[in-house]
């Protein structure tokens, strides 16, 4: 029974895929046809393929907020219709097919091989302490978004954060969380992190994760769990969510309790309120500092190598 | 030259590969021999398939094997007691295959060990023995870590990783 769905399911993406190619096909043909009667600009056409490549290519269009998706689609329908004139439903069909095609997630499958990636990873639970603070999707066992809440939320992450992250991307805050970083791990053999980020990608959002899952992502990308004693800290801040999340690895994890980071990250979300932003990430830097250098630290013996950078990240 | 090559590959060569070569009945046995070679020694292997790389990446110039270490970032392969976990990484397009092994036992194991099971499966990927290719790159890379990792008798089996493939 199932190979027959997956059987089904294989046959209905080969036809949307040829669709979607006899159609691109069907237009371009057109078009050359039509050409020398189009009484528009030249300049629309090459405009009208770069704007169509940049729609459907790149790994990055996920990325981008809905409403440059609406905005990019609208302008490929009116300058369809600039090249075409009369063939209206052309100019309908075709970008509606490839943005249901994008939207459904079609367009991946077609580009993996014509299998949905599955994300999969783990047999058991957690092994690295975590201490979240955020205002909004803190549970999983919370029921799910629904779409206009998810759209709400892209709309936050996408206006308001990057006018609200202006206060975290001072140079001098920059400045100032490096150096206090150098010098805590000079005390101690750990790895401090500090990230900073304005946004998520819209298909976080759309996948509905909470910001513990996505700071546990963020500790992956970044490389944090890749030290010699596995002690290195992630002290990860989402503007858009308003949530703090610090991140240890297992090597500490094992050694400090788990609710210390919780205290770690409920000052410095007590602090940020007050608008005392520098103070507080400072203050948060040097206690996890303090922890790093009671369990791990610095001796004649050991070296000390600097394994991860100490710049925040500004993403 | 060689880019362009790159290009076609991942244009031309892995249309419905994933799809022939590693259905499900095959993950499902490759699963379940991880699972078994697992019980006799501490490391813990995940083994992830991809098809092909975005283009503009290709383009750019991204090797199989960086794409193999952010697979490994982002599979969390890295997240295991013992710091033993190993990713095999098959890329279908270039029948191109990456080991990333973490430090725990990157630092027993000598290097040409390693290359040696490279070579092994990618010239039997290249014959186009998809399968057969991956459950001899599972028995090898097993039978390094049963050498240098054996089970310690005392200690329970800890399954840490996803046995089950994983397709990206």
């Amino acid at each position: 029974m199932k190979t027959r769905d997956t059987l089904r399911e294989g046959l209905i993406k080969r036809i949307l895929a040829t669709v979607a190619v006899l159609i691109v096909c069907g237009l371009l043909l057109e078009a050359q046809r039509r050409w020398h009667f189009a009484s528009v600009d030249p300049m629309v056409f090459p405009m009208w393929i770069a704007l169509a490549l940049l729609y459907i290519g790149g790994p990055r269009f996920r990325a981008w907020p809905i409403l440059v998706h609406l905005a990019i689609w609208a302008l490929l329908v009116i300058m369809t219709l600039l090249i075409l004139g009369a063939r209206w439903w052309v100019a309908v069909v075709y970008p509606t097919v490839i943005f249901l095609l994008i939207v459904r997630g079609e367009w991946d499958k077609m580009v993996h091989g014509g299998r949905a990636p599955k994300i999969a990873r783990r047999n058991d639970g957690e092994s690295r302490s975590s201490a979240s603070l955020g205002e909004s999707h803190q549970s999983a066992t919370l029921r799910p978004s629904t779409r206009g809440q998810t759209f709400l939320r892209v709309l936050r992450h996408s206006l308001i954060a990057p006018w609200r992250a202006r206060s975290w991307r001072s140079d001098t805050l920059q400045s100032a969380i490096r150096d206090r970083i150098s010098a805590s791990e000079q005390n101690h053999l750990g790895e401090i992190v500090v990230a900073i980020e304005t946004r998520w990608s819209t298909d976080d959002i759309r996948r509905d994760m909470t910001s513990a899952q996505h700071a546990r992502n963020r500790f992956s990308e970044l490389g944090v769990w890749n030290t010699e004693h596995n002690n290195g800290v992630l002290i990860h801040i989402s503007v858009a969510e308003r949530a703090i999340d610090l991140i240890a690895d297992r090597g500490i994890a094992e050694r400090v309790d788990a609710s210390t980071w919780q205290v770690i990250a409920n000052e410095l979300a007590a602090q940020c309120k007050r608008g005392a932003i520098q103070s507080g990430l400072l203050a948060a830097i040097d206690r996890v500092g303090t922890l790093l250098n009671e369990h791990y630290p610095t001796s004649a013996s050991d070296e000390n190598p600097d394994e991860r950078s100490n710049i925040p990240v500004l993403t | 030259m060689a880019r362009l090559q790159r290009i076609s590959a991942h244009l031309f060569r892995a249309w419905w590969l994933a799809e022939q070569q590693f259905p499900e009945t095959v993950f499902d046995t490759i699963a379940a021999r991880i699972a078994e070679l697992e019980a006799s020694h501490r490391g813990d292997i995940v083994f992830a398939v991809e098809a092909r790389l975005a283009l503009k990446a290709v383009a750019q110039g991204f090797t199989p094997r960086q794409r193999a270490k952010n697979v490994f970032a982002e599979l969390e392969v890295w997240d295991t007691e013992d710091n033993a976990g190993v990713l095999i990484y098959i890329l279908l397009a270039e029948r191109a295959i990456e080991i990333v092994a973490d430090r725990g036992i990157a630092r027993l194991v000598p290097q040409a060990r390693w290359d040696a099971i490279c070579a092994d499966t990618s010239s039997a990927l290249s014959r186009g023995e998809f399968k057969a290719g991956a459950v001899a790159a599972i028995e090898a890379v097993s039978a390094l870590l049963q050498e240098f990792m054996p089970a310690l008798p005392g200690r329970a089996r800890n399954n840490e990783l996803i046995d089950r493939p994983v397709l990206l």
